[in-house]
């Protein structure tokens, strides 16, 4: 058996790395297995992404009512920025550029939230993006909050978040006529 | 000056070797790497030195592609760089802090990629220092950026926060035991991996295991890392209740594994990395039981299973080696350590 990684040296070396509760199988030379570092590096993304690209062509690309047999594929609009393509991006495995992540926004969509079971970061945001950014997040999330109180009928919950609402509302207003 | 955290007066007695953390970011001026080409990488590797250099006087820039092929897999055997990095010859930049601790590679699959190093337990240290270094590099280049989703990365396994936390651990009871195998479907519910390197099928090399977080996405970066140590933490306690039990009910034969692991490396004339690796870590065994005080080398377990790997043993000697020759050198080097 020759090596997975290099395709030169000899697999010696077996490595199980579990992903999602799947076992993955690598076979590698002792350098190519010394050598991985990242996670995602050695597997090959073909198996990353197998199951849910399936997902997101019966999702997206088959239409509802046909068969399923002989679907009518929709051509996935190539990005706009740097030209990829979405079938360049399955294969490959790789986004060409950020706005590959809008255009091609509904394959994106399902992907992260199969990879990644989420498609909500809650972390780090940039600080050039400025206070101004998160103000406006916040502000979306308590207009929901505050509309399922109501729903709820939690009308003291609702007071108390459209007073917090307003507040933000405020600062908002300031920094958007400074700027 | 501080020295490299491999150095550090991390003890043998504990499971955790080292703490990592890595930052993936790109540059919004340029496309990723798949569609960045000609004089845009050049132009983006010298834009991207340019902000790290300018964000700290602590980093210095390391022609990688000028250094011979050894001292190039030193960097990986330290895990300083990745295989990616080095493959092919697009335009590509490290900038390095003196004690190796702190690095940015650029022009990997992201534009820019943070790691910081501790030794021992010092994930929340890393995370300290990687994001310091991200904020100072992100006040001279715009990185991309997605309200909903986060840092944008070129493999959406990364978008999001771009974290990725690991330890290496050591876990030398529990790999003698079918227990990793059993662990493993169980820590991936919380969105954690680990990965041993096994040999034909047996115990992973040295028992020394990467354990990191899965997703980047959806938790803030202290839940991620705070994740990762709750879990990490609970690996640990079934390696000391494995520990517990071998003493319980193995006394002797431990007791005999570690001491032949010390006559064989003090004697040997040949020997694979992977037959030192697993020795080195039955003697580490030996000292985090006690069984083994001494003697005891100067140089911590871990220290030596890094300098017999290929690289570090090539550069030692200077010209390129055959495996056997390698495993011959790696003899004598570890006959030196263990012999007196
Ligand atoms: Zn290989
Ligand atoms: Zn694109």
């Amino acid at each position: 058996m020759v090596c997975e990684k290099c395709k030169k040296n000899p697999a010696s070396v077996h490595m199980q790395q579990f992903t999602n509760g799947k076992k993955v199988e690598l076979h590698l030379c002792q350098e190519c297995a010394f050598k991985f570092d990242n996670p995602e590096m050695l597997v090959p993304l073909e198996n990353i992404f197998k199951g849910f690209l399936d997902q997101i062509n019966s999702k997206y690309l088959i239409p509802p009512g046909t068969s399923g047999k002989a679907p009518v594929v929709r051509p996935a609009k190539p990005c706009t920025r740097c030209g990829m393509t979405f079938n360049k991006f399955k294969t490959g495995g790789r986004l060409g550029c950020d706005v590959c992540y809008t255009s091609f926004a509904k394959e994106v969509e399902v992907l992260l939230k199969n990879v990644q079971g989420s498609t909500r970061h809650e972390g780090k945001y940039p600080r050039r993006m400025g206070a101004g950014l998160i103000n406006k997040r916040q502000i979306t999330e308590l207009r929901a909050s505050q509309k399922r109180a109501v729903e709820e009928e939690n009308y003291e919950e609702a007071a108390r978040l459209r007073d917090e609402i307003r507040v933000l509302e405020q600062a908002q207003n300031e920094e958007d006529n400074r700027q | 000056m501080s020295i490299p955290w491999y150095q550090e007066s991390l003890t043998d007695h504990s499971e955790i070797l080292s703490s990592r953390i890595r930052l993936a970011r790109n540059i919004k001026k340029y496309p990723f790497r798949r569609k960045l080409t000609g004089d845009d990488a050049s132009a983006m590797v010298e834009e991207a030195t340019l902000a790290v250099t300018g964000a700290s006087t602590f980093f210095r820039s390391l022609d990688i592609q000028s250094l011979a092929k050894p001292e190039q897999n030193v960097f990986l055997e330290k895990h300083i760089v990745s295989p990616e990095f080095l493959n092919g010859n697009l335009p590509k930049g490290l900038l390095i802090s003196d004690d190796q601790n702190v690095s940015v590679m650029v022009n990997e699959e992201d534009h820019v990629r943070i790691q910081a190093i501790k030794p021992g337990e010092g994930l929340t240290l890393a995370y300290e220092t990687a994001g310091q270094i991200d904020d100072l590099i992100e006040e001279r280049v715009e990185f991309a950026f997605h309200t909903e989703y986060g840092y944008l990365t070129a493999c959406p396994t990364n978008t999001g926060t771009g974290l990725r936390a690991s330890y290496m651990i050591h876990l030398p009871c529990l790999s003698k035991s079918d227990m990793p195998n059993t662990i493993l479907p169980q820590i991936a519910k919380f969105g954690v991996t680990m990965r041993g390197i096994y040999g034909e099928g047996t115990a992973p090399m040295g028992s020394i295991y990467q354990i990191s977080n899965q997703n980047t996405l959806g938790k803030s970066e202290e839940d991620i890392i705070l994740g990762l140590q709750n879990v990490t933490r609970n690996v640990l306690a079934k390696e000391h209740m494995a520990r517990h039990k071998l003493l319980v009910t193995q006394k002797s034969q431990i007791e005999d594994t570690v001491y032949r692991a010390y006559g064989i490396l003090a004697n040997s004339r040949l020997i694979s990395a992977k037959e030192a690796m697993d020795l080195l870590s039955d003697i580490r065994l030996g000292y985090i039981t006690k069984i083994l005080e001494k003697p005891k080398p100067t140089k911590q377990i871990y220290q030596i299973m890094m300098e017999i790997q290929p690289g570090h043993l090539q550069r030692s000697v200077g010209e390129e080696m055959t495996e056997q020759e390698r495993d011959k050198i790696r003899a004598n080097y570890l006959r030196e350590i263990f012999e007196n």
